[in-house]
């Protein structure tokens, strides 16, 4: 067997019939994570614990369960909350806080059968570190030497170092990694999956979301998560059902729209790159249409407002006073400062900075209200866009995977979010798929539906059905098997 | 443009947090720079239309209001200084 070549099902599946345990699993994948660390991808990872779990897996199945995620190992985002391990969020102050309680996905994950592997790295305070580079430094792309993976999930799924990622996605990191690693990269409708254990920087943006390697793996995962939550009020919309998937609908009856603004707003290898899948997608038997997208620069400006806004009010509980690391003082006062020193990395002081100053007067009215405004034009824009097609089919970034975080540059990093953040802006559920590859990097698409449409998402991905190469990585560990 | 300056120092203020002056040219030196890049945004007529007031589209989703329980050790683990049951933070009246 060789597992290099296995999905998330097909291993599952092997595990079930006890052809393979998931204590040898977990085994392969901790050497494998050993064998390339200048990755960087993990942030810590799982000794006894990730055994003892494994081992409760072997036996349920032993005592005649089967489990639709036995014994995959997963990577869980450094900012979200696994009760076992350290949850840093990017901060140097965090790096032995381990939170009382795991998040909801978490738990859900490990209930059907995932065992944690490890926290992966983030940036600072849990941003994309393509943005704010945390102290553990950037994660390397394990497709080119020198080029940086937006979602650390996404890296460590391309190098086999797990076969299932748990992260968030606010301005679209988690999309575009998986963009640039190859990957698939899902951020569900929000409400779908609990946020409960997320540690929120924008309470507006901020999902959980997945890194799979394929469209059906990713389906078996969403369905293991999704669902109500009564920690979560977002989730009560969960109670309501969403749109069923129609398993027997044909590529003929689905409509995908193309935005002629995105084009004009990609490089001239990608937009080449994006007609021929436009061209794919007719030969696959789908209606093709044209949506026009008229606001997404504005939509951009609008998010990053608000999501600065929402940064400088949430990052005001890191106080030093109930949870994490506390700086030494002998005033009150002195403790705020002097802690928030030291768990802020550089984006995160300038997030809250700068979203301080928007929501000080005299700034509140001409830049908070307006972007408020905007999104209701933002949400109206999409609303247009997707009322002749089921889905919009729009890049995920432009260009290849980037390079590394330069200084001063920090609007062109924004500025490459031009595609993803008003996608989150906009509420609706999108899904980064793998697309093309140009000079040796892969590069990807994103499917956007309309709100709860998940399901029918992943099935329309899974109809694209294009298939997932992985890096020419260092395999010794999983060949072995 | 001319108070933006003073209205960053006071944001630190408000914020509570250490940044050293080379840093706060430079978040000056950024924010001149962002506030550029918004001004499209600020010309855009938006007169008549209405603000985002829920990000999302759940409503009030009301559940009977129960005591959950807390394990005081795995509190205590995760506060920095914890006493008798209690945060403890550095006196505050002298």
């Amino acid at each position: 067997m060789n597992l290099n070549e296995m999905t998330v099902v097909k291993t599952a599946e092997a595990v079930n019939n006890q052809e393979i345990s998931a204590r040898y699993l977990i085994e392969r994948t901790l050497e494998q994570i050993k064998n390339n660390v200048k990755l960087n991808a993990f942030a810590c990872t799982a000794g006894a614990e990730a055994f003892e779990q494994a081992d409760a897996v072997d036996q349920k199945i032993k005592s005649g369960y089967s489990l639709p995620l036995a014994g995959i190992p997963l990577a869980v985002g450094d900012n979200i909350a696994y009760k076992e391990l350290p949850t840093a969020y990017g901060s140097a102050a965090f790096r032995k806080f381990k939170p009382p309680f795991s998040a909801a996905a978490v738990e859900k994950l490990i209930g059907a059968g995932a065992v944690v592997v490890g926290k992966i790295n983030t940036g600072d305070m849990g941003f994309s570190s393509h943005k704010a580079l945390s102290p553990a430094g950037p994660v390397m792309n394990p497709w080119k030497e020198n080029r940086i993976s937006e979602s650390p999930g996404s890296a460590a799924l391309a190098a086999r170092q797990c076969m299932l990622a748990l992260e968030s996605d606010s301005e679209g990191s988690l999309r575009q990694g998986a963009s640039s690693c190859g990957m698939y990269g899902f951020r569900p409708t929000p409400g779908r999956v609990s946020r409960y254990g997320l540690n929120l920087s924008s309470g507006s943006y901020d999902q959980v979301g997945f890194a799979a390697s394929t469209a059906t793996d990713m389906g078996i995962t969403f369905q293991a998560t999704s669902g109500y939550d009564e920690r979560d009020i977002l989730t009560s919309v969960s109670r309501e059902a969403g749109p069923k998937p129609d398993p027997n609908k044909a590529p003929g009856e689905i409509t995908l729209a193309f935005s002629p603004e995105c084009f004009d707003q990609l490089d001239s290898i990608s937009a080449k790159h994006l007609k021929q899948f436009q061209a794919k997608c007719l030969d696959l038997g789908f209606k093709v249409v044209e949506s026009s997208l008229k606001l997404l620069p504005e939509a951009l400006k609008a998010f990053y407002i608000i999501a600065y806004a929402e940064a400088s009010s949430s990052f005001a509980r890191f106080d030093g006073i109930r949870f994490g690391t506390a700086a030494e003082a002998d005033e009150l006062e002195d403790l705020y400062y002097k802690t928030r020193k030291l768990t802020f990395g550089h984006e995160a002081r300038r997030r809250s900075v700068f979203g301080t100053y928007i929501l000080s007067k005299g700034n509140f009215e001409q830049y908070y209200q307006q972007a408020l405004k905007v999104w209701t034009l933002v949400r109206q824009d999409f609303n247009n866009a997707m009322a002749n097609c089921d889905f919009l089919v729009m890049p995920v970034v432009s260009g290849a995977a980037p390079s590394g975080i330069e200084e001063n540059d920090f609007l062109q990093r924004i500025e490459s979010d031009i595609f993803t953040a008003p996608v989150s802006m906009a509420c609706l559920p999108s899904l980064a798929l793998p697309a093309w590859q140009e000079d040796g990097l892969p590069a990807g698409i994103q499917l956007v539906g309309h709100p709860f449409s998940d399901e029918i998402l992943l099935n329309v991905a899974e109809m694209i059905n294009t298939e997932t190469i992985f890096p020419d990585t260092d395999k010794s560990a999983w060949e072995e098997g | 443009m001319t108070n933006t300056r003073e209205t960053l120092e006071k944001a630190i203020q408000v914020i509570k947090i250490e940044i050293d002056p080379e840093e706060r040219n430079i978040l000056h030196d950024d924010l001149i720079q962002f506030l550029e890049w918004l001004k499209p945004l600020k010309a855009l007529d938006t007169s008549g239309v209405t603000p985002v007031r829920f990000s999302h589209v759940a409503v009030n989703a009301f559940r009977d209001d129960q005591a959950l329980s807390c394990d005081l050790k795995e509190v205590r683990k995760a506060a920095p200084n914890f006493d008798e049951g209690f945060y403890t933070v550095p006196p505050i009246i002298e």
